[in-house]
């Protein structure tokens, strides 16, 4: 039987999400400004049975990739950030991803854009580093998630800062590494009552304290 | 162990409170409780609370004790600061009144502050037994509506006025000077006992 080189899975999630976003956005945006009212109506009818289908093509992109990805892939256990299971990457990337989205959208903040591929590249990064204690693993992740630009956005614009978010999913993490997604709403708003603390600190022993004082009170 | 009304744990109590979700839990539980006995329903900032709790994480750490026989008064500081943060900042706002709202009752005159203080007196007092199996009691001033109105008062002046009116409704020695030293509150712990050991005695 011939040999496959494993597919990277993570570049196709990130291209079918962005595939889908911009169909949706670019779908909203056709709807908000193409005069379709004022088009006689087989032309318009026309014009609505195109938007639609590139709307569905997004969406199918999305799912069926996904779904790929899951059956391949064992996204269901935790991530212990002071151990290097076999797929942690992976696991890694998949669960900040979701908590991410989670986290930013607590705040207000749109999360359309994020890399599971630039997550992934962070964690290979961090790991090479070797750190002595899962704080301060924790607090090069954040680093490395911020250098990596893991917000892709779509249009135009300033980025958010991600830094209480993701403060608040590798807290999240730390405190209940099995299971972190029902600590996350806590965890968020700590990381938004420590948001001056976080703005200060500009290193990774500065951070790693920061997570070493609240882990245990998410 | 007594009822407490506090949600349930696997851990002790006084790990349980310095974790975020069981406390906030406990507040939520304590709050549906109050409603039932008076009809009373707030709104919570849970940023706002959430604030609050990390300022009352780093004022207890502060001024924790290293020698255990300090434990029992260091306890009754920390939940004196959680009352005094809680006021301060105040993180509810109570909605409507029911009908029958009476402002003779502390409840009524002052819902926030009523609701917090009866939250902080409960987590004292399961602390309390579960860590030192010891009873509490609250003084007949916690059903004085002058001292609530002394108490609402003197907080819209001085915050840490808050921790003098906890002591008195447990029935301790209120330093009104500096009430927000634990330093001070053991070397009066260690003068002499309290009005309320006193009365055990």
């Amino acid at each position: 039987m011939p040999h496959r080189p494993p597919i990277d899975l993570l570049p196709l999630k990130d291209a079918a999400r962005g595939l889908r976003a911009v169909a949706k956005r670019g779908v909203a945006a056709l709807q908000e400004n193409l005069p379709l009212a004022d088009l006689p109506g087989p032309a318009a009818q026309l014009a609505d049975k195109a938007l639609e289908q590139a709307r569905a093509m997004g969406q199918l992109a999305d799912r069926g990739l996904s779904g790929l990805a899951h059956t391949l892939l064992d996204e269901s256990g935790g991530v212990h950030l002071d151990q290097m299971p076999v797929q942690a990457e992976t696991r890694f990337a998949a669960m900040l991803y979701s908590a991410l989205q989670d986290s930013l959208s607590r705040q207000g903040t749109d999360p359309t854009g994020l890399s599971e591929t630039a997550a992934r590249a962070a964690w290979r990064k961090v790991q090479a580093q070797g750190a002595a204690t899962d704080s301060l693993v924790a607090a090069q992740l954040l680093l490395a998630l911020e250098e990596v630009g893991l917000m892709r956005p779509l249009t135009p614009g300033a980025a958010p800062d991600l830094r209480p978010a993701l403060f608040a999913t590798l807290l999240a993490m730390l405190a209940y590494p099995d299971h972190p997604a029902p600590l996350l709403a806590t965890a968020t708003d700590l990381a938004q009552a420590l948001g001056p603390d976080l703005a200060k600190a500009d290193s990774a022993p500065g951070l790693a304290a920061l997570f070493e004082e609240f882990r245990h009170h998410v | 162990m007594s009822d407490h009304h506090l949600p349930a744990t696997t851990e002790p109590l006084r790990v349980a409170i310095r974790r975020l979700r069981w406390f906030r839990a406990a507040l939520g539980k304590h709050l549906d409780e109050l409603y039932q006995e008076s009809g009373l329903t707030f709104a919570i900032d849970d940023r706002k609370l959430a604030a609050i709790f990390v300022g009352w994480l780093r004022d207890i750490e502060r001024q924790r004790p290293g020698d255990a026989s300090e434990r029992r008064v260091y306890f009754d500081h920390v939940s004196a600061l959680m009352l005094r943060n809680l006021l301060r900042d105040m993180p509810l706002q109570v909605e409507a009144l029911p009908a029958h709202a009476d402002s003779s009752h502390a409840e009524y005159f002052w819902p926030e502050g009523y609701a917090l203080t009866l939250f902080c007196l409960n987590v004292r007092a399961a602390v309390l037994e579960q860590e030192f199996d010891a009873k509490t009691t609250t003084t007949p001033d916690f059903f004085s509506i002058r001292h609530w109105q002394s108490f609402r008062e003197n907080m819209g002046e001085d915050s840490n006025s808050a921790i003098g009116f906890f002591d008195v409704f447990t029935g301790q020695n209120p330093d009104w000077t500096m009430p927000d030293s634990f330093r001070r509150r053991l070397d009066r712990s260690l003068a002499g006992p309290n009005k309320a050991q006193l009365a055990r005695a």
